[in-house]
């Protein structure tokens, strides 16, 4: 998972973005697109994860989202679902911007409950 | 941490429930891997990773990245010369190789791969070829000689971040050094591997790590994983262990002018690969090759016949 560190680092420190986009590869990234989520943070933009093809999801520690808006993204649909499944033990909501639909779900840990 | 204009102060006390948290997220149940489970199952018993150059072995043994082999031998039984020729058939899958060639010049163990490919010695017209084949995909730690272990273990890092590595050679792990000598150099040695693995899990490289075998009374016995030096820890550490093997009196026995003919001697294999320890497959088997000195390639067959490691590409 790429992006996560600087993410963790930032909410350990007191900050949390407005909303985290997590996307599901396919295939390994380049280098710059790596690049771009390890220094999204510091540069401004919008802060992303990035799922690699042969991680195992459930292995993933995914609690830097906890009570944040995430966005997910793949063409993989079961591996989406899986880490939307995944990432609602954590954040506020998950919103599916996976393919043509658009779908929120509220998570457990809900910071306005 | 400075405030960037994508973030905004936390809402909850996230540092806090990081901390109250730590066990749960450490301690998971086996039901929360249920699609990792099913996606394993839908690709079966088959061999993952990067393939081994010979087609007998392609079905008991994968370099998977994240994991640690060590190729261990005798001196001069072609430890580095075959894991060279592993190296090229790495590349011709599109594998990013860099080699850490601690005890050969770099321009020497590029001849050598290069040897392999041409299949015989290279002219200076394929020289070129070789370089634009290999292209992005062969990278060269440019240091001889002793280095630290904490050099290698940056270079990995570095290796995979920015050059998209997915093999690492280290050749060999005598010349890795803290400055420690004696049972501290094996306790050195076996945090070094324990550090390797921790890297190499952690930005997805498979390492390869040469390491020697202990003097035994003859170079014509076969040794096995409890041979290898130092720590013991080293073997327990590794996912795959490959012992590479030269029949030296068959060697000899060729080279003899005046030999008395020996059929039994002339029927074995000329070297052999074996795996002593597989812990992906569990497969441990022994392959006989063939060593062939003109191309510097171990040959799957018994007429030593060098093989094309491109598949075709040059």
């Amino acid at each position: 998972m790429i992006g996560y560190t600087e993410l963790l680092d930032a909410r350990l420190n007191g900050f949390a973005p407005a909303s985290v986009w997590v996307h599901v590869l396919d295939c390994e990234p380049s280098f710059y697109l790596k690049r771009d989520a390890q220094e999204a943070i510091a540069n401004g933009f919008r802060v992303s994860l990035l799922i690699l093809p042969k991680e195992s999801i459930a292995a993933l520690d995914l609690s830097a989202l906890t009570g944040l808006t995430v966005n997910a993204i793949g063409q993989n649909t079961p591996r989406t679902h899986a880490i939307i499944k995944h990432s609602l033990r954590y954040a506020e909501q998950v919103i599916n911007d996976s393919n043509a639909g658009l779908i929120i779900l509220r998570g457990i840990h809900d910071a306005h409950a | 941490m400075t405030h960037t204009p994508n973030l905004l102060p936390d809402r909850i006390d996230f540092a806090e429930i990081h901390r109250k948290s730590q066990s749960t997220r450490i301690i998971v149940n086996a039901r929360d891997f249920e699609f990792d489970l099913a996606e394993r199952a839908a690709s079966g018993h088959v061999i993952q990773g990067a393939k081994l150059p010979w087609i007998k072995t392609q079905d008991d043994v994968g370099l998977v990245a994240g994991d640690l082999s060590i190729w261990a031998g005798i001196n001069g039984h072609g430890k580095s010369t075959l894991l060279l020729q592993v190296c090229n058939h790495l590349i011709a899958q599109s594998e990013g190789v860099c080699i850490a060639s601690l005890e050969m010049p770099i321009i020497e163990t590029l001849y050598m791969m290069c040897c392999q490919v041409a299949r015989c010695e290279p002219s200076q017209d394929f020289t070129g070829k070789f370089l634009d084949w290999a292209g992005d995909k062969l990278w060269l730690f440019n240091q001889r000689g002793s280095v630290s272990q904490d050099a290698i273990l940056g270079a990995i890092r570095w290796s995979a971040e920015h050059r998209g590595v997915k093999h690492f050679v280290i050749d060999n792990l005598m010349m890795v050094t803290d400055g420690e000598s004696g049972e501290r150099a094996m306790n050195s040695q076996k945090t070094f591997v324990e550090k390797l693995k921790l890297v190499a899990d952690d930005v997805q490289v498979h390492v390869h790590l040469v390491h020697h075998i202990r003097k035994g009374e003859s170079e014509h016995d076969r040794p096995n994983k409890f041979d290898l030096k130092g720590s013991g820890a080293i073997a327990d550490l590794a996912d795959q262990i490959f012992i590479v093997w030269r029949n030296k009196k068959r060697e000899a026995y060729f080279q003899n002018p005046n030999r008395k003919p020996d059929p039994e001697l002339e029927a074995q294999a000329g070297a052999s690969l074996a795996v002593v320890k597989n812990r992906r497959a569990g497969i441990e088997k022994s392959y006989a090759l063939w060593f062939d000195r003109v191309s510097r390639q171990f040959s799957p067959t018994s007429d030593a016949r060098p093989f094309d490691l491109t598949m075709g590409a040059l």
